[in-house]
Formats: structure tokens, sequence, C-alpha cells
């Protein structure tokens, strides 16, 4: 997905060219435009006539509480991860319970 | 490096360690199971040789009952055999005792006695049948008296 180097990709979104210069890969960065576009659309297509301008913070707005969601549900997932691991490190030998065993 | 991925490639390497510990206990295992079946097929052929000795002994032990049964039997036969020639022994000794010269000729004196007395006895026998065949032809006529 992140590249070495950064390159420019213009994207469209409600009607409105983009350029964007970034170090991620040009599919990642069109599949990003798309569901920004795609978001606002479907909050100005949900009810009411809403303005561009709103409906792009509304979608802002989603965006940010499902970003915050996935954050919480991988930090979940990376506690369960080190529970896993903490539950297995008893069960080998020592030479082999990983660089975090000597300081256990 | 992001938490998760540090977290996850922690796991990893674990669950990998984990792997090879595992296939490590599994080798043993099945060393340790033909180990077993190889004792086991040991002790079933000791059991059959141990069977085997068990029999022998039984027979060994039955044999040794009927030899002490003869041995008795032969040490009984023994001391009757000892008994008779003891017996035999004293019979000899007394007889030899008895086998003096002047005992052995009033003996054969004796003898020649009941021997002279049974041939009297069979002269006058012997006169008595003569007078009867004398007497029979007389009566038939068939012959002369001589």
């Amino acid at each position: 997905m992140i590249m070495d180097q950064k390159s420019v990709i213009r994207v469209r979104i409600m009607g409105e060219e983009y350029t964007l210069r970034t170090e991620a890969s040009s599919d990642h960065t069109k599949a990003v435009a798309e569901h920004v576009d795609r978001t606002i659309r479907a909050i100005m297509n949900g009810g009411g006539a809403v303005e561009t301008l709103k409906a792009a913070i509304l979608a802002a707005l989603q965006i940010t509480d499902e970003l915050f969601r996935e954050r919480a549900a991988n930090e979940s997932m990376t506690s369960d991860i080190r529970q896993l691991a903490s539950d297995i490190r008893p069960l080998l030998p020592p030479a082999k319970r990983g660089d975090d065993s000597s300081a256990a | 490096m992001r938490p998760e991925v540090t977290a996850f490639r922690e796991l990893d390497t674990l669950v990998r360690n984990l792997g090879d510990q595992l296939a490590g206990y599994r080798r043993r295992a099945l060393s340790a199971e033909a180990r077993t079946r190889e004792l086991e097929q040991r002790a079933e052929s000791l059991d059959e040789a141990l069977q085997a000795a068990r029999a022998e002994a039984v027979v060994a032990h039955t044999a040794r009952s009927t030899l002490q049964v003869q041995i008795q039997e032969l040490a009984q036969r023994e001391l009757t055999a000892r008994s008779q020639l003891e017996r035999a022994h004293i019979a000899f000794a007394a007889a030899t005792e008895a086998a003096t010269p002047q005992a052995v000729e009033s003996e054969l004196a004796r003898e020649n006695q009941r021997l002279r007395a049974r041939l009297a006895e069979a002269h006058e026998r012997t006169g008595q049948l003569a007078d009867r065949v004398r007497f029979l032809r007389q009566q038939t006529g068939l012959g002369a008296e001589r």
C-alpha cells in the first residue's frame, strides 16, 4: 500500500477533481476517494436536501466514527493477541519464549 | 512498527515454536509407542517361556513324586529281601551246625531203615498180587499153576 516515493494521483469526488501527492499506491488512493465520494452521496441521498459542504462534514464524521470503532476493535484484537501469546509462552522452553520472556 | 503488527509477529513466532515443540513431542511419543510395542512383544515371549518352564516344572515334580514312590517301594523290597536273607543265613547256619558226620550218618541210617521198610512192604504187596493173579488164572482155566 505504501510506496517509497511520493506520486501524484488525480481523483474525483462529487464531480470535482483533486490532485493528491501521496506515498500510498494509486489503487489505495483511488479506493479512499471512492469511499469518501460514496459516503457523501449516501448522506445526500439519505433524506432531505443537504448541501455538499454539510454532507462532506457529516461524511467526515461518519468515516471518523468508523475509524475510531476500527481502532478500538484493533486495540482489542491486539490485546487478545498479546493475551494468547502470554498463554502460549509458559508452554514453551525458556529459549523459545521470544524476546519478552527475559523481561517476564 | 504498529503495535498490532508487533503483537501478531510475536504470536506468530510463538505459534511456530509451539508447532516445533509439538512435533518434537509427537516424535518422542511415536518412539515411546514403538518401544512400548517392542517391550510388550518381549514380555509376551518371556511369558510363553515362563509358562513352558512352569509346565516342565510340573512334569518334573510329578516325575519326582513317582520316583519317590518307587524309591520307597524299592526300600521296602530291600528290607524284605534283607529279612529273608537274614532268615536264610540263620537257617543255613543252623543246617551247617546240625550237619555233623554223626548226624549225617544217623540220618542216613534212618533213611536206610525207611527205605528197607518200604521195600519190605512192596515185597509183601507183590506177593499178594501174585497170589491174586494165580487165583484168577485158576478161575479162568487159562493157566497152570507154576
